[in-house]
This record gives structure tokens, C-alpha cells and sequence, in this order.
């Protein structure tokens, strides 16, 4: 038999793969769509995975931002494995998804904002937050790879592990049932990424009182001015040497999350006028929905034109 | 819904005939298993232009391949690779061309992707040009060069 034909025979004779599950893969897929889109959108992204073999860490509330991703151990497909990691993510998955509710909605967000994904995503959330830069993604992904290794090696004894994780979990909500406040949170012995540091530059600022901390601020403006009474919040930021047109855009896309209950575009209208001189000046007006809010952001030029003056309204709905 | 339910009909149309060519092309059955479901998992992501494309299959074929050595480079020295004749020789009652599989991994994998794509997905030399983004005297060429090689080593090793 000739090569191409040996490569033929090869190709159609294989032996089947193991069955997979095509819905699975897909869902997978439009998981990733959706946090990646909300990496593009600004929004702080906090990567949690979890391995249950060790203790936990605890970590003041004011570093989380929202929302949290929480990465579930993979179910591993080997056989061997299946079994303890699978058993393994059902002990702690719960209770850190529970955990990160807690935090989100400390930090003001809505407990809808956390997600689970699988472990493998922790790679592909790892390459987004760090940027292009090879070093940090190959650090986030090293301790991602390390953990799961650590929970799922072959002779893994899992009933003396499990029952350390079982006993941590125990421990945690423990921890939450005496601290009302959450002043601190807990995970199970997690990696975390934290959006500040890995982040584009375009992350927001932290966000006055009353507004949802989910709310994005320029990382160039300046707060000018902020009230807050009653369920209603305004604030206002200028932002020097930028296009007014440049600036509604950002906004624009910033504020259209692909997030039930995240920030919504309900409508949009303004007017600019372009110069002979090459400036740009008029104004943009969004119509906004999220977080519990509803309102309108406006976006100005002053005099001179280059600065931008950035009015949000807010009313709790 | 009607997304989900064409990528899964595409999933079992397909899976199968990917997973054999990429383990071909790796030689490492496990590894194949990893990069191929990524690669559906990436086509998922997006589907609606995979979906439109005329040879979907040579791209989740392609996206694996390319997970792959892209994996390896990265991983060689802290996972060993499981050879595909420990995996198949011991879990498979089915004949497996193992020395084809081992002359192909002496192929650069530019040839190999040529090869399999040409005779394992049986695609025209201007289909195989398109779906690996290269020129189509570069396929020609490709694939006369490494069936060429390989015929000779296997030639060789009959003879012994």
C-alpha cells in the first residue's frame, strides 16, 4: 500500500476516541466569549481556582473587585483520576462560589456576577489579564498547572485529603457565620489574579459613594464633584487633551456588559460638531441601567475643547 | 438553541476523524485528546463564522495542531509525552499504523499537517493551501518531499 493511502487507512480506521460531549465543549466556549468580552469591557476581573488540598488564605474585602470568576477544579477525564477530582470539586465548589458571592456583594455587586469556569480557563483568563506579557502569563498559569497537579496526581489519597478539604470548608463557613461583617474573606486555597495588577491600563478608578464600584472612570479623569442623597448619586469628572468623540465610545463600550444585571446601554443620542481647526465639541448623553441603578451619563466639551467633563446620574431602583 | 444544536451535530460529525489525524500527527494519543477538545471549544467560541466556513473540520484540525506544539514547546520539560504505541498497543484491539505514525514524527509539522490533510481529510491541494493559510506550490511541494522521505524510511525498515 502506497504512503498516501497507509495515511488514509490511518486516518479513517482510527481507533474512536473516547465519546466527548459536544454540548459540554460548547458551553465552554461561549463561556469564555462572554468573560473575555467582559475583560474588553474593563470590567475587574478577579480569577479564583480552586484545589482543596492545603489551607485556606484570607484576604481583605477591600482587594476584591467584582466580578469574581471562580475556577472549579477540572473534572478529570482520565479514569483514574475521575473519580477523586471530580469528588474533589463537588466538596469545594459550592462553598467557594458561596464565598465569592459574599465578596461581590460586600464590594457592592450582585451575587449574579460570579461565575464558574473550569480550570483549563484559568490558562486562558491568565493570557488575557496579563497582556501580552509572556512572563506573568507563564507565572499565573504555573501556579494554575502546579495546583491542579498537586490535586490530582496519580496515588492521590484522596480520603485523607478529602477529608482535610472537608474539614477546611467546615472551617470557612465557620468563619463566615461568626463574621457578619465580612471583614475578611476566605477561599479554599485559591489562586487569585488580581484585575489591578494584571489588568489593560484602561481599568477604572475606584468609584465615590453611592455609585456601584462596577461603574468605570476613566483612568485619566479627575472627580470634580460627587453628592449623594436619597438613593440618588452624581458625580462628575473632567478629563484634559481628549475627543469627545473618543471618550463616548470608550463609555459606550465599557457600559454594554454582557452580564445579567451589568451595565446596559438603553439608549443613546448627542451632537458634535467638528471644526476647521480640528476640534471636536458638542456632547454625548447615555441612558444607563445596571447594578441596581438606573440613569444617565453625559459627556461634554468644555472650554477648551480637549476637556471632556463626565456627569453620571444615578437613581437605586 | 439552534446554535448549540449544529455545533454538537458538528461535534459528532467530526470529532472522531479530527481526533485520529492530529494524534497521527503528534503521535501522542492523550495530548491529541487535550488539543482537540480546545480546539472545539475555540470553534465554539466562534461559531458563527466556523459555522460558514467550507472546510470546518481542517480548521478545528488546524487550531489543534497548532494548541499543540504550541503546548509542547512550552511543557516539553515538565510533562513527559505518552509515545502512542504505550497508549494504543495496550488499550485498543485495533490495528494501528505505528510506523507510519513514527516516520511521521520525524517530518517537520508543516509536511505532516500537508500530508494529513491531503490524504487523511482528502483535500485538494487548493483546499489544504487555504485552510493552512499557505501558497499552493508550497502544499505541492510539501507533500511530494515528505512522502518521498517517508516512503524511503519505510522502504528502509521493511528491508531490515
Amino acid at each position: 500500500m502506497d504512503v498516501d493511502e497507509r495515511i488514509r487507512e490511518l486516518v479513517e480506521h482510527h481507533p474512536a476516541p473516547p465519546a466527548g460531549d459536544g454540548r459540554v465543549l460548547y458551553e465552554r466556549g461561549r463561556r469564555r466569549l462572554r468573560t473575555r468580552r467582559l475583560a474588553a469591557a474593563g470590567v475587574s476581573v478577579v480569577v479564583v481556582a480552586v484545589v482543596a488540598t492545603a489551607g485556606l488564605q484570607l484576604l481583605p474585602t477591600d482587594e476584591v473587585p467584582t466580578p469574581v470568576i471562580a475556577g472549579l477544579p477540572e473534572l478529570d477525564q482520565q479514569p483514574a483520576r475521575s473519580a477523586a477530582c471530580a469528588q474533589l470539586a463537588a466538596d469545594t465548589a459550592e462553598v467557594v462560589v458561596e464565598v465569592a458571592e459574599h465578596a461581590v456583594a460586600r464590594a457592592g455587586g450582585i451575587p449574579g456576577d460570579v461565575f464558574a469556569v473550569e480550570h483549563d480557563d484559568v490558562w486562558e483568563l491568565a493570557a488575557q489579564l496579563a497582556d501580552g506579557d509572556p512572563q506573568l502569563q507563564t507565572a499565573v498559569g504555573d501556579i494554575a498547572d502546579d495546583q491542579q497537579q498537586q490535586a490530582c496526581e496519580p496515588g492521590f489519597a484522596y480520603p485523607e485529603v478529602s477529608q482535610h478539604a472537608r474539614d477546611e470548608v467546615e472551617r470557612h463557613r465557620a468563619a463566615i457565620a461568626d463574621d457578619p461583617d465580612m471583614q475578611t474573606y476566605a477561599t479554599a486555597n485559591v489562586l487569585v489574579v488580581l484585575a489591578g495588577e494584571f489588568a489593560p491600563p484602561t481599568v477604572r478608578q475606584p468609584v465615590p459613594e453611592g455609585i456601584p464600584v462596577t461603574f468605570p472612570v476613566h483612568p485619566d479623569a479627575q472627580l470634580v464633584s460627587h453628592a449623594e442623597h436619597e438613593g440618588q448619586a452624581t458625580a462628575t469628572w473632567q478629563l484634559a487633551g481628549a475627543d469627545i468623540e473618543e471618550i463616548a465610545n470608550l463609555y459606550h463600550e465599557w457600559l454594554n456588559e454582557p452580564l445579567a444585571g451589568g451595565w446596559n446601554v438603553v439608549a443613546s443620542d448627542g451632537m458634535t460638531t467638528h471644526d476647521p481647526d480640528g476640534t471636536t465639541t458638542g456632547r454625548a448623553r447615555l441612558e444607563i441601567s445596571g447594578y441596581g441603578t438606573t440613569g444617565q451619563l453625559n459627556i461634554d466639551t468644555m472650554e477648551p475643547p480637549d476637556i471632556i467633563e463626565i456627569t453620571i446620574q444615578l437613581t437605586a431602583q | 438553541m439552534e446554535n448549540a444544536e449544529a455545533f454538537v451535530a458538528f461535534y459528532e460529525q467530526t470529532h472522531r476523524r479530527v481526533h485520529a489525524a492530529v494524534t497521527a500527527t503528534l503521535g501522542d494519543s492523550q495530548l491529541a485528546g487535550e488539543a482537540v477538545d480546545e480546539a472545539f471549544v475555540r470553534a465554539a467560541e466562534r461559531w458563527r463564522d466556523v459555522r460558514a466556513m467550507q472546510r470546518p473540520g481542517g480548521w478545528v484540525y488546524r487550531v489543534a495542531v497548532n494548541w499543540a506544539t504550541s503546548w509542547r514547546r512550552k511543557w516539553l520539560m515538565r510533562r513527559p509525552t505518552v509515545p502512542i504505541e504505550q497508549l494504543d498497543r495496550g488499550q485498543v484491539d485495533v490495528e494501528v499504523d505505528l510506523d507510519l505514525i513514527g516516520q511521521l514524527q520525524q517530518l517537520p509539522v508543516q509536511q505532516r499537517k500537508v500530508l494529513i490533510l491531503r490524504h487523511g481529510f482528502g483535500l485538494s491541494v487548493r483546499d489544504t493551501a487555504e485552510t493552512l493559510g499557505i501558497a499552493e506550490g508550497t502544499v505541492k511541494s510539501a507533500a511530494h518531499r515528505a512522502s518521498q522521505q517517508i516512503r524511503a524510511r519505510l522502504e528502509a525498515t521493511d528491508g531490515r
